[in-house]
């Protein structure tokens, strides 16, 4: 019986001492001030701000799946705006999110807003 | 007359009914036989609970006649077992979880270098889920290791128990029914009577 408890713990393996460290990974400011404004809901306007923007390759513009709750890549951009044409649709209540990603390709949080 | 009593004295058969190659046992070679042969089958009846209690923890002592303490000894060994078991099991479980995290985790600085965007919040997800998963699988471990050392002493306090007991002493005989007791059926005129009697 003992023989048998022995083999149930030996032949298993042990987990890590300790976890690994963290990633020195460097993280792209986040931007702020994100500001939506439509006057039809098909054309958008998009404005956002970072407080480093050398620190940024490229801003990331996201919608959101009204059913899903998903952020959907809607556009790439090396600006602080940008300007979107949704489609023939109005869209009221659309969601929008811009992230920034940093040279090391690392994504910062990503904001949210929607029109007024 | 002293000759021929003599003669027929040396003559006189042997009356014993047991036979007269039979020898008698003095006293002492008694006292001397049971002193030799009542540890041998002590011996014997240890070694046959020793065995007993070193395969079934507990079964020693209900050999020997205590009941309770092979139940004491056959629970704990069963709950302690069991908790090992249930520890391993859980074990495995976070140090899957931890392991594959820890995959993921230090994967990241290969797909970042090889152009793959990642957000900081995936990365710091997979971290928090890495080192949680870690201090399951310590916390599980280190149970385990308790439950284990608890299923060793219960083992080894069994197998002390069971060479250091007696025999327990046998019970009072019960009283049986004898065979006066019998079943009666019964007819008259106010209607019928079954019964039985019992006699001790």
């Amino acid at each position: 019986m003992m023989s048998f408890v022995a083999l149930l713990v030996v032949g298993c393996a042990r987990h890590d001492d300790a976890p690994p460290a963290p990633l020195s990974v460097v993280v792209p400011p986040t931007p702020t001030g994100f500001t939506v404004a439509t006057t039809d809901y098909i054309v958008w306007d998009l404005n956002w701000s970072v407080s480093n923007p050398s620190a940024v390759r490229i801003y990331y513009v996201y919608t959101y799946n009204v059913i899903t709750g998903q952020a959907v890549l809607a556009d790439s951009t090396m600006n602080t705006s940008e300007q979107y044409n949704t489609g023939a649709t109005p869209l009221p209540g659309l969601l929008w999110g811009v992230s920034a990603v940093s040279p090391d390709n690392v994504e910062s949080p990503i904001v949210q807003g929607t029109a007024p | 007359m002293g000759r021929y009593s003599e003669m027929s004295h040396n003559h006189v058969p042997n009356m014993n009914p047991a036979g007269s190659g039979r020898k008698r046992l003095s006293i002492p070679a008694v006292v001397l036989l049971l002193s030799v042969l009542m540890p041998v089958q002590a011996f014997a009846d240890n070694t046959q609970a020793l065995l007993r209690s070193l395969i079934v923890p507990g079964s020693g002592q209900a050999h020997k006649g205590h009941y309770t303490k092979a139940a004491v000894f056959a629970g704990a060994t069963i709950l302690t077992g069991a908790g090992v078991f249930l520890t391993r099991i859980q074990y495995n479980q976070a140090n899957d979880r931890y392991q594959n995290a820890k995959r993921t985790y230090l994967g990241y600085p290969d797909q970042l270098s090889g152009g793959t965007v990642i957000s900081v919040t995936d990365i710091n997800q997979t971290y928090s889920d890495m080192t949680t998963a870690w201090d399951d699988a310590d916390s599980r471990y280190k149970w385990q290791r308790a439950f284990m050392v608890m299923l060793g002493v219960t083992y080894v306090v069994n197998i002390v128990d069971v060479l250091m007991s007696d025999p327990a002493p046998a019970d009072p005989e019960i009283p049986r029914v004898e065979e006066s007791s019998h079943y009666y059926f019964q007819t008259d005129l106010e209607g019928v009577r079954v019964g039985a009697k019992f006699g001790f």
